[in-house]
């Protein structure tokens, strides 16, 4: 038996965007760890659209950088083309969005990440892992190198046991051209973990120089972008434009000329794919009635060194796609450097974890990000973060970091994760989160900068940085609660806004409140010289417009915060708790929740069933 | 440890046959015990001796069921049992079936919670299961049985679904606001104005269970000698099977309970006092005749009609306490002529002639006066403060809605507002609302860019 190379407090295995926030986050909290890759060359590497955020995606990304992560950073620093979605509906649901080199991306990540001091950067492919005496992991990589950790995070992606499609070609990989995980997905079945097969696709990279862009539409960024990140005041770089195609008849014509040979549609791919990004085939296949469908053609790179055809995802043979790209404007003469695959892959059923990340019947093991049945880069990201937190926090003996509905989309994703048996891959939208009015990108600071700050994941000079915001936010309040403005100064904003005018003063609170102000323009005139960002500008005016409805909903919010705080013993036989339904029974023994509030979101428990529990435990104590 | 339940279906006391039920996991268990029955059949009617297994000796012979879990009223496994109506054997069948281990005596409503928990009926008809058993008027006990075969229940899925199509399309326009999808907003307002009226209509419709079984009081009074008595005994005769005299209800008056076709009412006969007046006591008994008069859902003042000279006044006076005036001993003087004089205005009666006619008048004025038909827009009407209240936090979040689409604001706060209706909506059966509007978006509508 070899020598050990090296111990560590946390290893995390893959460097996707989980990978790298989980790495980056058990570092900042000072314990020894180490990211383990395939390939360092391919840290931070965007397998799928050129993108970052989106609705609800946005804000998560907000969080994970109110939060201390890297991705909001990165993403400001590679975007090449910033907007920010529901512009014309309010603050709340608004999401920042941006176009990234995928190529710079994944450069800064990976240097990023060589430049932590103390992080281990080790290349190389995780083949099995055992427990040992002392409940420490040895870790034996393929190439039978071996590594000792107290815990270790498995953020693979769609590495494990991964099988590429397009037609009827079928090759092994996660990723074209990368090697699949096929060790570690049999070491993690023998150690009882439960997996479960799931798909996704991609579409077509077509070549620039055989586009013609000048029949498409095209998108350009917001003339007043925003950045995910206020840590850097990175200058955003925002010239990169999309264009807009659209797919028709004959298109589909020639698309369902090729179901015979769908691997989707002759069963010879058996995981569920997400349905909110259907494959173009399923979209005929279920909506065949309409004459078109949009697609958008994004460049991966600033210097466009490749086309990603947006909603064009495809597991069809590639002559047929091919065929179908050419009956559509713009892409006649398109020549594709990569051809649409599916890929079929393990993931890990994550109602075996707790919301700390980590396997319910294996401690120090932990899961993030796709390879827990998710997708989306952001998912990934906020999975990997929390579950960085939570070994290190596990390994430094201190309480785990969870957050709550009501605290970020974060938490919203793994109450959901760990609660609901998925039946599709899981991707975040904003009618998922019940407290979405309060889950802004405008306020993430607000929520959870303090408690991040708590655990050691704001740096001195961030926590300045906002505690300086943040006492300019409460003066700017002050003034604003207490000094009118005259009718000179209101009724141009007013004005604008298409408010009724004012003959008197008027505190400028008022103002605030009324509908359809514009809080910038207010602002310059209102208190021009205090100085405060335009974000917080924005949370300024949205606490003032969400007002009413905060206060109905607090007291639901106050009730989740306890139902959340009753902590309930995993050793609670819930079989014999008679007055349970049967099937509340069932859920609560299989998923044993860690506190009441988990309760209330474990589909198939009814608020009768919560009502007889709340009640078996003050009995029973 | 999973308790069984064990209780009698019908009031303690002597009578032909009683019946017990017995529910959870131990029901196979106590058929072993009781009836050596180790494979009952399911809705079997069985016939045996219950015997006693510490003694050995047979209880009872008599007829038993046996439902196999779910298909049962609680959803477990249940035996009813119907042995002879003595409370010894009711007592001793108890008794052995509690003494087996896990089974105890059921609480109060225990079988019907256990229905509710187990999913065989949501709140409205675990609500209406009291509603069915306490009834006093026809139409209550109608409305009950509506209520529990689940019409306001599907009612109220109905409304949600309406709800829920709409914060489909919202939340379309939220989270999909770049896909090509049709939010159809001009279909919000009529669609919310159609929600408010039906859910006002509900509203309105409201009658609590105590108001509706409230037993209607009337008091007879009048003169001495009037034939009160004469008039309640005469009642009480025809409908000796259905009339119990209740000595004592106040100790001054006599009450008696009568089944008119409308449901029961409490008809006091004031005679108690009145005829046998003294001086010391007159001024004590008016006072309690002034007080259960006022309390009186519906006054007759009896007049003796054979007495002419003081008819006139007595009618007069009558009519001025707004009471039912019927006017006694129509076989000692001509009726028609009296009725010509005031006409409309009274009843006549007579407990020596045409008995069954004059009675069976008055049963149905007094019918008509106390059970008049409700009023309602639906074919049933909510019961429960706790569903009207549900109810009203849905039309009051419907309006508030109205005005925010009138003020064309963000599609997030209807959207928010529809969220607390839908689930206002919901607590009413008791359901957590489950979270299916992204289900329907994506079966509905052809999502991803």
């Amino acid at each position: 038996m070899s020598a050990f190379l090296a111990e560590f407090d946390v290893v995390v295995v893959g460097g996707g965007h989980a990978g790298i926030e989980a790495s980056h986050a058990a570092w900042k909290l000072g314990v020894k760890t180490a990211l383990l890759t395939m390939s360092i060359d391919a840290i931070g590497r965007m397998s799928c659209n050129p993108a970052v955020g989106g609705i609800s995606k946005g804000q998560i990304v907000r969080d994970i950088d109110a939060l201390g992560g890297l991705m909001g950073i990165l993403t400001d620093k590679a975007g090449i083309q910033f907007r920010m979605l529901n512009k014309s509906k309010g603050p709340a649901v608004w999401g920042p969005r941006a176009q990234c080199d995928m190529n710079y991306y994944s450069e800064l990540a990976k240097e990023t990440m060589t430049s932590l001091p103390g992080l281990s950067l080790i290349e190389g492919e995780l083949a099995s892992f055992s427990r040992l005496p002392d409940q420490r992991f040895e870790l034996v990589l393929l190439d039978g190198s071996r590594y000792i950790s107290k815990t270790f995070v498995v953020t693979s992606g769609t590495f494990l046991a991964s099988k590429m499609f397009t037609g009827n070609d079928t090759s092994v990989g996660g990723r074209v051209g990368e090697p699949s995980s096929d060790k570690l997905s049999e070491n993690l079945i023998s150690a009882g973990i439960t997996l479960r097969r799931l798909k996704t696709g991609t579409p077509s990279r077509l070549d620039p120089d055989s586009l013609d862009f000048d029949e498409c539409e095209v998108q350009h960024g917001d003339e007043d972008p925003w950045s995910f990140s206020d840590r850097e005041q990175v200058p955003l770089n925002n010239n990169g434009v999309c264009w807009i195609t659209r797919t028709n008849l004959k298109t589909h014509d020639i698309l369902r000329s090729g179901f015979k040979d769908s691997p989707m549609f002759s069963g010879r791919i058996h995981g569920k794919g997400p349905r909110y990004c259907p494959s173009i085939e399923d979209k005929i296949n279920r909506f065949g009635d309409k004459d078109g469908h949009q697609l958008f053609l994004e460049p991966e790179t600033r210097d466009i060194g490749r086309v990603y055809v947006n909603g064009f995802s495809s597991s069809l043979p590639a002559d047929i796609q091919l065929a179908a790209l050419h009956t559509m404007p713009g892409l006649t003469r398109a020549k594709v450097l990569q051809i649409g695959y599916a890929v079929e892959y393990d993931s890990v059923d994550a109602t075996q974890l707790n919301p700390t990340f980590e396997c319910r019947n294996y401690s120090g093991l932990y899961f993030a990000g796709q390879v827990c049945g998710t997708s989306g880069y952001e998912e990934a990201a906020g999975q990997g973060l929390m579950a960085g937190i939570n070994a290190a926090l596990k390994v430094k003996g201190e309480e785990p970091f969870i957050l709550g509905r009501s605290e970020s989309y974060i938490g919203v994703m793994v109450d959901d994760l760990v609660n609901i048996l998925l039946d599709e891959p899981y991707r975040m939208f904003t009618s998922r989160a019940e407290y979405r009015l309060f889950l802004r990108s405008d306020n993430a600071e607000v929520r959870l900068k303090a408690k991040a700050r708590e655990i050691g994941m704001i740096s001195d000079r961030d926590w300045q940085d906002w505690i300086m915001r943040e006492t300019m936010m409460r003066d700017v309040h002050d003034f604003l609660s207490k000094e009118s403005g005259t009718p000179s100064q209101v009724n141009p904003i007013l004005e604008r806004s298409g408010q009724a005018l004012v003959s008197d003063r008027v505190r400028w609170i008022q103002v605030l409140r009324r509908p359809g102000i514009d809080p910038e323009a207010f602002f310059n005139v209102a208190c021009p010289d205090k100085k405060m960002t335009r974000r917080d500008q924005w949370f300024l005016y949205s606490e003032e417009i969400y007002a009413g409805f905060f206060e109905r909903q607090l007291r639901e919010i106050e009730h989740q915060k306890k139902m959340e705080k009753i902590r309930l013993s995993s050793g609670i036989d819930y079989m014999s708790i008679s007055a349970l339904s049967f099937e509340a029974r069932q859920k609560l023994m299989a998923r044993k929740p860690l506190t009441m509030g988990q309760v209330s979101h474990i589909p198939g428990v009814r608020q009768a069933d919560i009502t007889v529990l709340a009640h078996w435990l003050e009995t029973s104590k | 440890m999973n308790q069984t339940i064990v209780a009698p279906m019908t009031v303690h006391g002597v009578s032909a046959i009683a019946a017990l039920r017995v529910s959870g996991p131990a029901v196979r268990q106590v058929l072993v015990t009781l009836f050596n029955n180790e494979n009952p059949i399911p809705r079997h009617a069985y016939y045996g001796n219950a015997v006693d297994p510490h003694t050995q000796k047979t209880i009872d012979s008599l007829l038993y069921l046996f439902f196999n879990s779910p298909h049962s009223y609680t959803g477990e496994d249940t035996l009813e049992l119907y042995p002879h109506g003595n409370p010894l054997i009711v007592r001793s069948l108890i008794n052995v079936i509690s003494s087996l281990p896990n089974v105890r005596i059921a609480e109060p409503g225990e079988f019907t919670e256990r229905a509710f928990l187990n999913g065989k009926l949501d709140l409205v008809q675990a609500e209406a299961v009291a509603d069915v058993i306490h009834s006093t008027t026809t139409s209550a006990l109608e409305n009950a049985r509506r209520l529990l075969r689940g019409k306001f229940s599907t009612r109220v899925h109905e409304l949600t679904e309406v709800i829920k199509d709409l914060s489909i399309r919202l939340e379309l326009d939220v989270d999909f606001a770049e896909e090509e999808v049709d939010p159809d907003t001009s279909s919000w307002r009529p669609k919310l104005e159609n929600l408010h009226q039906q859910i006002s209509r509900l509203i309105n419709d409201f009658q609590s269970a105590e108001t509706a079984n409230h037993l209607p009081l009337v008091v007879i009074y009048g003169a001495p000698n009037a034939g009160k008595s004469s008039l309640i005994n005469a009642l009480l005769e025809e409908e000796r099977l259905l009339v119990s005299s209740i000595p004592g209800t106040t100790r001054d008056f006599v009450e008696v309970r009568l089944l008119l076709s409308g449901g029961e009412i409490r008809l006091v006969d004031t005679a108690g006092i009145s005829d046998h007046a003294t001086d010391l006591l007159d001024s004590l008994s008016m006072e309690k005749s002034r007080k259960i008069l006022k309390d009186a859902d519906l006054k007759i003042c009896l007049i003796d009609g054979s007495k002419p000279e003081t008819l006139k006044d007595a009618i007069a006076q009558a009519q001025e306490e707004n009471a039912l005036i019927i006017i006694s001993k129509a076989d000692l003087f001509n009726a028609e002529e009296l009725k010509n004089e005031f006409p409309k205005k009274a009843l006549f009666t007579s407990t020596k002639e045409d008995v069954h006619l004059h009675l069976s008048n008055l049963k149905s004025l007094l019918n008509e006066k106390l059970f008049p038909p409700r009023q309602i827009e639906e074919s049933f009407w909510v019961t429960s403060e706790r569903q009207k209240n549900c109810l009203k936090e849905a039309k009051e979040g419907i309006e508030k809605t109205l005005v925010l689409i009138d003020q064309n604001p963000a599609v997030e706060l209807i959207a928010f507002e529809m969220q607390l209706v839908r689930r206002q909506l919901l607590s009413i059966t008791g359901e957590i609302s489950s979270e299916d509007i992204l289900q329907s978006i994506f079966s509905g509508f052809c999502i991803g860019k």
